[in-house]
């Protein structure tokens, strides 16, 4: 349960859903340095799939891409764009 | 891979071109705080062994101010009120007014309406009570009352838990241990960016009476 009234309107989805687990969080979003992405990152699964998880995610309004194609060891906790670079950071491991 | 960065970071800002990264044995000094300029990696703070983590940045008043489970200098019970959120001035903490003492933890420096709010579970130097958020301002440290607070968060856990820097900072609320919360929970976070133009006593001042499900 929620309770803040700037949650009470304009409610939207995100996409097909994320996180499977009592333990998956989402730790941090940004937009990017052009505002066609949002950036996140958590330990995040998709779709209820664990077996492909995420430590950072895009979402361009229809669709989340992985560009970092890391499997999660722990968890990102920042993500962001620098310089047309785009950073997540966090205990992982790259696969 | 960032060259030269070792350890994770917890918080970013960037200011006039260049990136600010905060966490735990960051940079090539393995401290509390380092830049990048998109070129060269640097220390900007080093911290001393007790030093634990940083987990956010704020530029307030034209110098950072860093908050989180560390930042102390000398070893005393308190600190002298170096803990827990400090400025950053020519690489030395300063006291944030009368500072924190050790204990606790802060989670997120904000800067908002001419405030820095520092949220967290923490108290002032020489106090015995534990408050989850204040605001710096004019030299003085004040706090939220939790009246104001408890209409926002019902007295449940995860109030501590930083999986949003930004709803602990307003309001010491999370929502994602919330399982029906999940799933939209990254947007739930985008949406409440909305406040940053609002005023915080209109946001105090209206309590809403029906809980929002989302699934």
């Amino acid at each position: 349960m929620l309770q803040g009234w700037c949650f009470a309107q304009n409610w939207l989805a995100v996409g097909p859903g994320i996180g499977c687990g009592n333990t998956d969080y989402l730790w941090d979003i940004n937009r990017s340095e052009d505002d066609s992405l949002l950036l996140i990152a958590g330990a995040i699964w998709s779709d209820g799939n664990c077996d492909s998880a995420r430590v950072f995610l895009t979402w361009d309004g229809h669709q989340f891409d992985a560009p970092g194609g890391y499997t999660v060891e722990v968890q990102g906790i920042i993500a962001f764009e620098y310089q047309s670079q785009l950073y997540s950071s966090g205990p992982m491991v790259g696969k | 891979m960032l060259g030269g960065f070792e350890g994770s970071a917890n918080d970013y800002l960037i200011r006039d071109g260049l990136l600010y990264l905060a966490g735990a044995y960051i940079g090539a000094a393995n401290g509390l705080v380092c830049t990048f300029d998109g070129d060269v990696l640097q220390d900007y703070y080093t911290g001393l062994p007790n030093s634990e983590i940083a987990m956010s940045l704020a530029f307030y008043e034209d110098t950072l101010h860093v908050c989180g489970g560390g930042g102390s200098e000398v070893g005393e019970e308190t600190n002298g009120g170096y803990a827990k959120c400090c400025k950053i001035v020519n690489g030395q903490l300063q006291k944030v007014a009368q500072g924190f003492p050790t204990g606790g933890f802060a989670w997120s420096v904000k800067w908002f309406q001419n405030k820095l709010f520092i949220n967290g579970h923490l108290r002032l130097l020489y106090s015995d009570i534990h408050h989850r958020l204040y605001y710096y301002k004019n030299g003085a440290l004040h706090i939220i009352p939790e009246s104001a607070l408890e209409i926002y968060c019902s007295a449940k856990p995860p109030c501590y838990q930083p999986l949003s820097r930004f709803l602990l900072l307003m309001y010491g609320y999370t929502p994602s241990n919330n399982p029906a919360l999940r799933i939209g929970s990254v947007l739930m976070l985008m949406r409440c960016g909305i406040l940053e133009s609002t005023r915080w006593n209109k946001v105090i001042d209206r309590p809403m009476n029906s809980d929002i499900s989302i699934a």
